[in-house]
Parts: structure tokens; C-alpha cells; sequence
């Protein structure tokens, strides 16, 4: 592989991991809510 | 929506919108450099992230030393988020550092201080994950993850200092010119602003765990107390 | 002081009575020995690096099996009960497990490091001070942390996996240092660095008042 693929395995694995993460915790805070978006107070 | 709700996209598409700024000055904008090629580009990720994770290990440091002297349970969550953050974000350096290693070195893993560095650090934070996992009651899950955080945060310092007395094969000394710090700083940006915002998010999970009072998630009372304005 | 010779003498009446700690823990070290060896030994390449990363090897894994099981003693019999109930300040409990599990690993160290040096026919000879320096205040942080950590996990399920877990990343400096001076000493023959002695006795000093100021929050009855 080259060395530009190389340079963009990484930031591409990176964000999906980072951004992966992100998306999980988003996902739980969901769930917590019961599945439905938040009720206004 | 939610105003949490509206805070929290709002916040991640900023995020987002610097993480594409920063990709668009690494494709376009920065110069190649001279003496190790497009591969140093890495160095714009893997630096930001670097440091992100040792401000999250900080944060864990702090949080844990709180809690022990205050045992106040918030600050257990705190340490808690921030030592997973730690662990996610440690795992991209480990993963850059690899890359990076392969491309230029041609071997996936090397024994030097730093990969070696970043593989114990990343170990030191697993445990604590998996120790926290370990105990069932909070109180005691608490102290326990606490006087660990702490004894974690105090070997990193010991671990850099033992990892120097390794021989390096590959040092890596960059001179940067203008274009580059521009780049870089542009890189630590939205990797911080992501990097307390995971943090946050995380908190509040487990706060919002613990203030419904059982980790069943699809809990009833969970809208109540929403509702209630616990935030 | 009294205490603390009290507390170690009952530990180790304890353990002379059924030997179960020490016999164990010493078989166990053997044996990675042996294994090992039987692994390396057989390239004839052996240096002070490779014999010593085994020695680490065998110390760690017979270390924790050790630690664990004096943390065990105390379990039996709601002995840690009685203990806690006693007037008797935290930090003192913590100083008499640490030297009982000292006296035991080093017992496990006498046998082990000669067998290592056999199999490995490793030369000790050139620099026999700074071998023994270099392990015992290694050993030292060692027994300081896993005899904290033993504490933690000794009310958890997994209990020896998780102490093992626990204690290797931290202790890592240790075993990175004490190879590193190895090498010097037998492969190139240089006298230990300032520094490296330096990193080992900041590591004993930080961890064995961490490990004693914080040892009465982790005990639990």
C-alpha cells in the first residue's frame, strides 16, 4: 500500500472509531429516554 | 426537541463541522513533508488525540482523588466517563501509531517507547474499566476504582521514564513551518471539543442511571423524572 | 512495631501450620521456570535479558497467586472482622501483610532464581550486586502494590485473574527497568545507571505510601 493509503486507513479508521463511539452513547441515551424523543419540561 | 437534545447535536455537529474543516486542511491545504513523506500526515490525528487522552487520564486523576476525599458519587461517574474516553481515544493512538509504524518501518509493531508507552497507558484504563466491572456494590466500586484511578494516573509519569531507557530505533523529531502549526492546531480543536463532550455524554448515562435507580433502561420512570427537570 | 510483628507472626504461624501458601506458590514458579526454559533455554542464545525476563515472569505470576492467598487468610474465619475491630491503626495491618508477603516472595525468589540461573546457565558471577540490588528493590514495588490490590479483589468474583490484570500494567516500569539494567550489567558490562535506580526508588517510595495511606479504604470486612 502506499503510503497515502496508508495515511487514509488511518484517519478513516480513526473517525469511525471515534465517531463510532459517539454515535453508541447517542444510541444508549436514546434507549434511556424509553425510545421517544424528549418530552418537553 | 428537547433543549438537552437540541445542546447535544448542536454541540456534535460543531464538532463535526471542525473535524471537516481539519480533514480539508490535511487533503488540501498542508504541505507534504520533505523528509518523511504524505505519512507524516498522521502526525495532524495522532498528536491532538495523544494529548486528549492524557487530559481525559487527568480528568480520571482528579475525579478519582474527589471522590475519595469527598465521596461524593458524582465524582465517580466523572472519573468513570473519563477513563472510558481515555480508553477509546488511546485506542486511535495505538491504531495511528501502528499505521504509521507499518508505512514508514514496515513493521506493524515495534518495542519502542513510544507504541510501547501508548500500549500500557491503554492497559492501565482497560483495567480500570474492567476492575469497575468487576465489583457489584457502587459504594465499594467506587473506592476501589478510585484508589486504582489513582495509582493508574501516578505509574504514567514512572512508565514514560522507564520507557525512555529503551533503544528507539525510529526517533521522530518534526520541524514544523507555518502551514503545519495551522493544520495541527486546527486538528485540536474538534478533537477536544469531542473529547469533553463524549465525557459529558457519558456522565450523564450513568447519571441518568443511577438517579432512576435501576439500570433498566427502558424504565418507566425514566420520562417522569426527565420531565421533572432533573437536569 | 509491636503490632506489626504480631500481625506478621500470626501470618506466618498460619502458613508454617499448613505450608499450603508457600508450597504452592513455589511449585507454580518452578514450573514457568521449566516451561520457559524449556522454551528459550534450548536456543543458545541466552544473555542476562532473556534469563531475567523469565525470572519477571515466574516473580509476577507466583507473586500474585501469593498475594492473593495471604489476602485469602484473612477471609476465613471473619479473621479480617476481628481485625478491623481491633484498635489498631489501618496503616499497621497494611505493613504487616506487606512484610509477610515480602518474606514469602523472597522465600519463592530464593528458590526460583537459582533454578533459572541452572536452566539458563546464566552467569551471575559478573555482576552478582547489582542482580540482587536491582530484584529486591523491584520485588519491593511489586509486593507494595499487589498486597493493595490484593485488598481490592479479595471480595470481588474474579479475584486472581483480576489482581493479575491489575498488577502487571502498574508494574510494568519495574520489569522494563530491572531487564534494562540487566542488560547493561551482563550483556555490556556497565555499571546500573543513576537514573534507572533512581525511576526503581521513586516507584517504591510513591507506591508504598500510596499503597499504605489508601489501604483502610479498600479493606472490607
Amino acid at each position: 500500500m502506499s503510503s497515502g493509503g496508508y495515511v487514509l486507513l488511518a484517519y478513516v479508521l480513526s473517525l469511525l472509531l471515534l465517531w463510532g463511539y459517539a454515535a453508541s452513547l447517542l444510541l444508549a441515551t436514546r434507549k434511556q429516554r424509553g425510545g421517544k424523543s424528549c418530552q418537553s419540561s | 426537541m428537547c433543549p438537552e437534545c437540541k445542546r447535544t447535536l448542536g454541540y456534535l455537529i460543531t464538532a463535526m463541522t471542525f473535524f471537516a474543516l481539519a480533514i480539508a486542511m490535511v487533503l488540501f491545504y498542508v504541505p507534504t513533508e520533505a523528509s518523511m513523506g504524505s505519512i507524516q500526515k498522521i502526525f495532524y490525528l495522532h498528536l491532538p488525540v495523544a494529548i486528549a487522552t492524557f487530559v481525559a487520564c487527568l480528568i480520571c486523576f482528579a475525579a478519582s482523588i474527589a471522590f475519595a476525599v469527598t465521596r461524593d458519587m458524582k465524582w465517580d461517574r466523572l472519573a468513570s466517563a473519563s477513563a472510558r474516553i481515555a480508553v477509546v481515544f488511546c485506542s486511535v493512538v495505538l491504531l495511528t501509531g501502528m499505521i504509521w509504524g507499518k508505512s514508514a518501518w514496515g513493521q506493524w509493531w515495534t518495542w519502542s517507547p513510544r507504541l510501547t508507552f501508548s500500549l500500557v497507558l491503554w492497559l492501565l484504563y482497560v483495567v480500570y474499566v474492567m476492575v469497575r466491572a468487576s465489583v457489584e456494590s457502587p459504594q465499594r466500586r467506587a473506592i476501589i476504582a478510585a484508589v486504582y484511578g489513582i495509582i493508574a494516573f501516578l505509574d504514567v509519569p514512572l512508565v514514560y521514564l522507564s520507557v525512555r531507557l529503551m533503544p528507539d530505533i525510529h526517533p521522530v523529531s518534526v520541524e514544523l513551518a507555518g502551514a503545519m502549526k495551522l493544520t495541527l492546531i486546527a486538528w485540536f480543536v474538534p478533537v477536544f471539543l469531542l473529547m469533553f463532550g463524549l465525557i459529558a455524554l457519558r456522565f450523564r448515562i450513568d447519571q441518568h442511571t443511577a438517579t432512576t435507580g435501576s439500570g433498566d433502561q427502558q424504565s418507566i420512570a425514566a420520562p417522569m423524572t426527565w420531565a421533572g427537570g432533573t437536569l | 512495631m509491636n503490632t506489626i510483628a504480631t500481625l506478621i507472626a500470626k501470618d506466618l504461624r498460619i502458613e508454617a501450620r499448613n505450608r499450603q501458601t508457600l508450597g504452592l506458590v513455589i511449585v507454580l514458579g518452578v514450573l514457568i521456570v521449566t516451561v520457559l526454559g524449556l522454551g528459550l533455554g534450548t536456543q543458545n542464545n541466552v544473555n542476562g535479558f532473556s534469563a531475567t525476563a523469565v525470572l519477571w515472569v515466574a516473580y509476577l505470576f507466583s507473586g500474585v497467586l501469593c498475594f492473593e492467598k495471604t489476602m485469602a487468610v484473612e477471609r476465613n474465619d471473619a479473621v479480617l472482622s476481628a481485625l478491623l475491630m481491633a484498635p489498631i491503626d489501618r496503616g499497621m495491618i497494611y505493613l504487616a501483610k506487606l512484610l509477610g508477603n515480602l518474606i514469602l516472595i523472597l522465600a519463592v525468589a530464593a528458590v526460583i532464581t537459582p533454578a533459572g540461573v541452572l536452566f539458563f546457565g546464566f552467569d551471575l558471577s559478573v555482576a552478582p550486586g547489582t542482580f540482587a540490588g536491582v530484584m529486591a528493590l523491584s520485588i519491593l514495588g511489586f509486593a507494595a502494590i499487589g498486597t493493595l490490590f490484593a485488598a481490592m479483589v479479595s471480595s470481588t468474583r474474579l479475584q486472581g485473574g483480576l489482581l493479575a490484570m491489575m498488577i502487571f500494567p502498574v508494574t510494568l516500569p519495574l520489569v522494563l527497568i530491572s531487564t534494562q539494567l540487566m542488560m547493561r550489567a551482563f550483556r555490556d558490562g556497565l555499571p546500573p545507571g543513576a537514573a534507572s535506580i533512581g525511576v526503581l526508588i521513586a516507584f517504591d517510595l510513591i507506591f508504598l505510601t500510596l499503597s499504605w495511606l489508601t489501604f483502610e479504604w479498600v479493606l472490607e470486612p
